[in-house]
């Protein structure tokens, strides 16, 4: 029996079609898989496994018909509504909290073929870069249990990367899909704001969120992301024009496309794995078909400050309707005023509320002009700098994270060096940028690196194609990774 | 930067989050620094920044005003700890001695 595990999407779609596995067996593949490796890993707050059986059984009974996630096992962040399964966002304040509706995404997921196989670990409403801040568990990095896989979406990178699901669906407001993602050797897609309908996403801050999918490669990330993107009624801000196609161009690689890298990347503090990476990359595009220019990246030295003042305004105003009248947590209180303060007092966590409350100061009356009035200017000033570099150059090359996986529990005692974690994500999503992080290789101690890059608005199909191109020159899967029909893992360390 | 105990309450009423005891204190103290942290936007030129800009440049958009299927009621109320008929149940608004 051949190893199932180890097919893309459309490694997986040429055994259905030719009836060499069925949609069952994989399924079944994935959920033994889940019983290896989630008890140490806990990627996972709930598995569907009896539920995932029943949908592949009637995916089979009907035969392969080219839907283009058919028969595929996929794991949700569990921010993403899905109608009477429980759907918590990491938080007690909505333990048990059963949505009457389904997310876009889970909609669109589902049509296409796909199949959830369960819902994956969080930071507590998406606030965090360690998946730490979960206030039911703590998710370990695949490659090494004692490091965190990185946050927000660390159970959907972890699931990937631990091959319990093919793929999964995070979402990214400040880096949460890119920094798991390289944390955990897979690939993570942030399209550009609108690009994915955040219908159905629990809300954490309206202007930044993306959700977006994870995959072990660039094609499979692009048959997804075109399964998920598109215009919905449901969400006034998704882009009403037809998403591109992304994956029939990949092959073009980066043939034409006018690169760029920050020509100032020893300014920032880096691991010198990340440093290395970096370079070895800008030397091999010189050496390539595609020289990468030097340029000054827009709000590398503002992004963290203007992220943290804009995502925690909106947060604040956000996570007001969490009061314990709707659904969700309750603390018997004896007045209603008494009811708010303490089912939230005792509902949310401490990042959650250091969040709320940072975002209710710069909002509040008298530092509204200072803090919040201000950020929105200087997120002016990062568009028309981006707008200016995109007329000269189609992708930016950068690290993802300045760091391989940290050790649980570093980095929670300074908020503000866990914030420093995103200092190379969060300009995208000030920008409304798409960005992605493809896996570039290991640092001495074993853990992944991923590289970035970012294009221009609208600009998915260029970036993918970037992307596919440094897939080619990384070679991580066949070099680190297990994979059908090679021994693997054979320079593992290099 | 210092938030005084009075600030901290005021923002703790703004917010409708009750901290207490240890955590109140360390809160206090890291909220203390990250206000300081994102102080440094302020030092920044942003003359003529319009502070509604952002890129794509899409216009509102707009849609016709009809009534169409939504969520039913029950499902609505199927999740709300506590209700009274067709009605959110809550505490007491106004305490029986304000009457």
């Amino acid at each position: 029996m051949t190893d199932l595990l180890q097919y893309s999407i459309e490694g997986l779609q040429g055994l259905y079609r030719g009836h060499k596995a069925s949609v069952r067996e994989v399924m079944q593949s994935y959920l033994d898989s889940i019983a290896r490796r989630e008890p140490s890993i806990k990627a996972f707050l709930q598995v569907f496994g009896e539920s995932a059986l029943k949908e592949a059984a009637a995916l089979d009974a009907k035969g392969f018909d080219g839907r283009s996630l058919y028969g595929v096992p996929m794991a949700i962040k569990d921010n993403l509504c899905t109608r009477g399964i429980p759907t918590t966002c990491a938080s007690k304040i909505l333990e048990g909290y059963r949505p009457p509706y389904n997310a876009t995404v889970v909609d669109r997921l589902r049509a296409a073929g796909a199949v959830i196989i369960g819902k994956t670990n969080l930071d507590e409403f998406a606030m965090g870069s360690s998946c730490e801040n979960s206030a039911y568990q703590i998710t370990r990095n695949p490659w090494n249990e004692a490091y965190a896989p990185g946050g927000s979406s660390g159970g959907s990178a972890a699931a990937v990367a631990a091959d319990m699901a093919l793929a999964s669906l995070g979402s990214d407001t400040g880096g949460s899909i890119r920094q798991p993602a390289s944390l955990c050797g897979v690939v993570g897609l942030k399209g550009t704001y609108g690009r994915v309908s955040r219908y159905g996403l629990v809300a954490f801050a309206s202007s930044l969120d993306q959700i977006g999918p994870f995959a072990r490669d660039v094609r499979d990330c692009a048959l997804l992301m075109e399964a998920i993107a598109g215009h919905d009624e449901h969400d006034a801000t998704t882009i009403p024009e037809p998403s591109p196609d992304l994956h029939s161009a990949l092959e073009k690689g980066f043939d034409g496309l006018r690169i760029a890298f920050p020509s100032d990347l020893g300014k920032w503090e880096m691991d010198a794995s990340v440093k290395d990476i970096a370079t070895r990359t800008i030397d091999d595009l010189a050496r390539g078909s595609a020289p990468a220019a030097g340029v000054t990246l827009p709000g590398m030295e503002m992004s963290i400050a203007t992220y943290y003042i804009l995502a925690n305004a909106e947060a604040s105003s956000n996570l007001a309707r969490y009061d314990g009248v709707k659904y969700g947590l309750r603390t018997s209180s004896k007045s209603l005023a008494d009811m708010y303060d303490e089912t939230r007092g005792a509902g949310f966590g401490e990042e959650v509320k250091r969040r709320i409350l940072l975002g209710t100061y710069v909002l509040s009356s008298g530092y509204y002009d200072a803090y919040y009035a201000k950020a929105q200017q200087v997120k002016a000033l990062i568009c028309a700098q981006f707008e200016e570099l995109f007329t000269k150059h189609d992708l930016i090359l950068l690290p993802t994270s300045p760091t391989p996986a940290f050790k649980l529990g570093e980095r929670l005692a300074d908020p503000i060096t866990m914030y420093l974690s995103d200092i190379f994500t969060t300009p995208a999503n000030i920008a409304g940028l798409p960005a992605i992080s493809v896996p570039a290789g290991l640092a001495p101690n074993g853990l992944p690196i991923g590289m970035q890059l970012i294009a221009g608005w609208g600009r998915e199909a260029k970036l993918m194609r970037g992307a596919f191109g440094l897939e080619r020159i990384y070679h991580f899967r066949e070099r680190f990774v297990r994979v059908a029909g090679s021994e693997g893992g054979r320079d593992a360390g290099a | 930067m210092a938030l005084t105990d009075d600030e901290l309450e005021h923002l703790e009423r703004l917010a409708r989050v009750e901290l207490t005891g240890e955590s109140r204190e360390k809160l206090r103290g890291q909220l203390e620094r990250i206000i300081e942290f994102v102080k440094q936007l302020q030092s920044i030129d942003t003359t003529g920044c319009d502070p509604r800009a952002y890129l794509g440049g899409f216009e509102a958009a707009l849609r016709s005003d009809e009534t169409k299927p939504c969520l039913s009621r029950e499902e609505v109320l199927g999740a709300a700890p506590q209700r009274e008929k067709e009605f959110f149940g809550v505490p007491p608004v106004i305490e029986a001695d304000e009457l």
